[in-house]
């Protein structure tokens, strides 16, 4: 299976590094795309299907917690599967996270291996 | 009982973080020296609480020169530091280094009590020098040089952040 993928993270920096560590976890990517906010994240959303959305918390515009928020209401965005990085790492917040239906939670700074094992966990064990 | 929020305890995240993002080891150094025309980022928080104290506001801050941040760019992207996108990516790399930073000393200094939150970190428009950045800190401070570049960073609390 291929999987279509959208990396959300006002960094570019960040978007590549998360992008390499897929490419290095052997997910056969269909299509890849990015945003830089929720907003774009949204509108992204709107016109392609995806599988599987890494996204970061802080960010200008829309963060992470509203675009969760919005998705988690929505029948077809909440059956996307959410990865979400963030350098705050806060354990009400997260489980706050993993409650609307975020997949896994990732700590900055991460490496690739720690992407690939949460592709590996949250895809590859075909949760809904 | 949360650890001191100390210079100390500052250096040693930025020593980690850095070996761990981005595999640049770093030097300790005790003088701010003349360089100016440096590259700042800021990086506000809310919600820091110290022992015995009532819940703090204030900044991250982390100067350093556009050399060091090309630098750090091309070791986060595993690319060359002539590479264009090393040369582009020079602020947006110390922007990541200061929310990682951030995210890690607000980690160490909760311990169980997590009310504390990070903004989004920011560029200043204006270059400034070590010396400004580091009289300015009132409540810690580090300098590391990396292959010869000094970088600093700062906590800045309550009223007195810029």
């Amino acid at each position: 299976m291929s999987y279509t993928v959208l990396v959300v993270d006002d960094s570019s920096i960040i978007r590549y590094m998360v992008k390499r560590s897929i490419t290095m976890a052997d997910l056969e990517v269909a299509s890849f795309h990015e945003a830089v906010d929720g907003f774009e994240a949204l509108a992204v959303l709107s016109r392609t299907s995806v599988d599987v959305m890494f996204l970061d918390l802080n960010m200008p515009g829309m963060g992470g917690v509203e675009l969760v928020e919005k998705m988690a209401r929505d029948n077809l965005l909440s059956k996307i599967a959410v990865i979400v990085f963030s350098a705050e790492h806060n354990p009400e917040r997260v489980e706050m996270l993993l409650k609307l239906g975020v997949r896994a939670y990732l700590k900055k700074p991460f490496r690739p291996e720690g992407v690939r094992e949460v592709i590996r966990t949250v895809l590859l064990r075909g949760d809904p | 009982m949360n650890p001191e929020l100390s210079s100390s305890t500052l250096h040693g995240v930025v020593e980690r973080i850095l070996e761990e993002a981005a595999f640049v080891l770093t030097q300790p150094a005790h003088e701010p020296g003349p360089q100016d025309h440096l590259l700042q980022v800021k990086l506000p928080f809310s919600g820091l609480r110290l022992a015995e104290m009532p819940s703090l506001h204030g900044e991250f801050q982390l100067v350093g020169s556009r050399t060091f941040g090309q630098s750090l760019a091309a070791n986060l992207l595993g690319i060359d530091d002539s590479d264009e996108r090393a040369v582009d990516g020079a602020l947006d790399a110390m922007r990541e280094l200061l929310n990682m930073v951030g995210g890690a000393i607000m980690e160490a200094m909760f311990l169980g009590s997590p009310a504390g939150k990070l903004g989004v970190p920011l560029c200043c428009a204006e270059p400034c020098s070590l010396g400004t950045v580091v009289a300015r800190a009132n409540c810690a401070t580090c300098l590391v040089t990396e292959d010869g570049e000094l970088i600093a960073v700062a906590i800045v609390l309550g009223d007195q952040t810029t």
